[in-house]
């Protein structure tokens, strides 16, 4: 058993890390084929939607500070219920991890590694996971927040330097020409915010859980604004036409930004060395939780035993998708389900544990993962 | 598919079942029986041959089908 070591600016950087992922490169389509020019819009409208997710979350994190929601489920709602919930979790975040591993090898054969096989990229990605998943929760954190600055430095530098292309006209209207695609944009890009959903695994290894709702604010505050950010400079360099007919219109953004000086006349193949990081960061905190909710589960003091069990399975998944147009189809399919599970399940949870008046011990001095 | 040479992915699939279900036999099955953590233990066992006979039942399944 660990000492609760996890700081609030430690949490921060776990949700940006985890928040900023594989879905950077279609996230300006997302967003467009949503609302035109009103893509910003529409990414601000999905951070405030995962903004309350996540705030659900961490109010429910604050109330039982010595478990994760495996463990006050149980308490909040019995132990049957509770597990056919935290198995709904458990599922989601398995397919989710497929998922990201699937999109990652897909952009690596199609702009990078042209002939090597799509199995391989998976691979490799999902056993760097599998392996760095075998350590506890504080590891964890420090692994994500040694990769934070390397994640937003560069992105922030090629979103600065690409607004010399930029048409602020392509920007306007902000609310964007027809209104009708925004709800469902809405929480298409919203569910490119689920892996926050790691801060309820998180927050009972924080030294000060009562200070979580911070880490949350600030962890969206950040992976928001970037997204944000991103999706108005792409907007403003190639138009809401445009954008329509690319299928990663940020790796198009980089493509088109060139270092003052022409030192480098394109900056793709630096924003992929930095995406690679980033799907990894997402990938360890999807992969992480996933085993880390089964040992909750079945009450297993170590979780690394399900490192190695997961990886076939959720190879497998990550296979299933036949070529990438299905691929996006599920996982926009997928993210949006997803929102019932990351948002819907803790807002229920959090209701009855009001009405029943239930709450978690103080924490004191114990330990992650204490169980009485 | 866009991009990339392929075989199929039932091949990786069956290795990677036989390759981690020996990982957990390997590593994790002693060293739960070192630290005597018995239900750990006993977990790690049986995942990790559910594993390798899942991976060789799918190669056998293969080759007769």
């Amino acid at each position: 058993m660990e000492p609760r070591q996890i700081t609030v600016i430690q949490a921060s950087a776990v949700l940006v890390s985890t928040i900023i992922g594989v879905g950077v490169l279609a996230l300006p389509l997302f967003a467009v084929r949503a609302a035109d020019s009103g893509g910003p819009l529409v990414t601000f409208l999905a951070v405030l939607l995962a903004f309350v997710g996540l705030a659900l979350i961490t109010w429910l994190g604050i109330r039982f500070p010595d478990q994760t929601i495996i463990r006050y489920s149980e308490v909040i709602i019995g132990r049957w219920l509770a597990w056919i919930g935290s198995m709904l979790i458990i599922l989601f975040f398995a397919v989710l991890t497929s998922l990201t591993a699937r999109e990652f090898g897909e952009v690596v054969v199609t702009s990078v590694l042209k002939s090597t096989p799509v199995e391989v990229t998976v691979i490799v990605m999902l056993l760097l996971a599998a392996i760095s998943t075998r350590h506890g929760i504080t590891t964890f954190a420090h692994i994500h927040t040694f990769y934070v600055p390397f994640l937003l430095i560069p992105v922030l530098v090629i979103v600065a330097l690409s607004l010399k292309n930029a048409e602020a006209i392509n920007l306007l209207p902000i609310w964007g020409n027809e209104q009708g695609g925004m709800l469902k944009g809405t929480l298409t890009v919203a569910a490119l915010f689920q892996g926050a959903f790691i801060l309820t695994a998180v927050i009972p290894a924080m030294k000060h859980p009562e200070k979580a709702m911070k880490a949350s604010f600030w962890g969206m505050v950040i992976a928001g604004g970037l997204y944000i950010v991103i999706v108005a400079a792409t907007i403003s360099v190639f138009g809401s036409e445009e954008i329509k007919q690319l299928l990663w219109p940020t790796l198009e953004l980089a493509k088109a930004t060139t270092l003052p000086a022409n030192i480098l006349e394109r900056l793709d193949a630096a924003f992929l060395a930095v995406w690679v990081t980033a799907v990894f960061t997402t990938l360890f905190s999807s992969y992480f939780f996933t085993i880390y909710a089964m040992s909750h589960l079945f009450r297993l003091r170590e979780h690394k035993l399900f490192s190695y069990f997961i990886l076939p399975f959720v190879f497998v998944m990550a296979m299933l998708p036949q070529n990438i147009i299905q691929m996006y189809e599920i996982i926009e399919s997928v993210g949006r389900i997803g929102l019932i599970i990351t948002t819907g399940y803790p807002g229920l949870l959090l209701i009855v544990s009001i009405l029943r008046k239930k709450r978690g011990n103080r924490v004191a001095d114990k330990k992650v993962d204490q169980i009485d | 598919m866009l991009g990339g040479y392929t075989i199929g992915y039932l091949y990786y699939a069956i290795a990677l079942f036989i390759a981690s279900g020996l990982l957990i036999l390997n590593i994790d099955v002693k060293n739960f029986q070192k630290s005597k953590q018995k239900k750990e233990w006993k977990v790690s066992r049986m995942i990790g041959w559910f594993n390798v006979i899942a991976g060789i039942l799918t190669l056998m399944m293969n080759w007769v089908l």
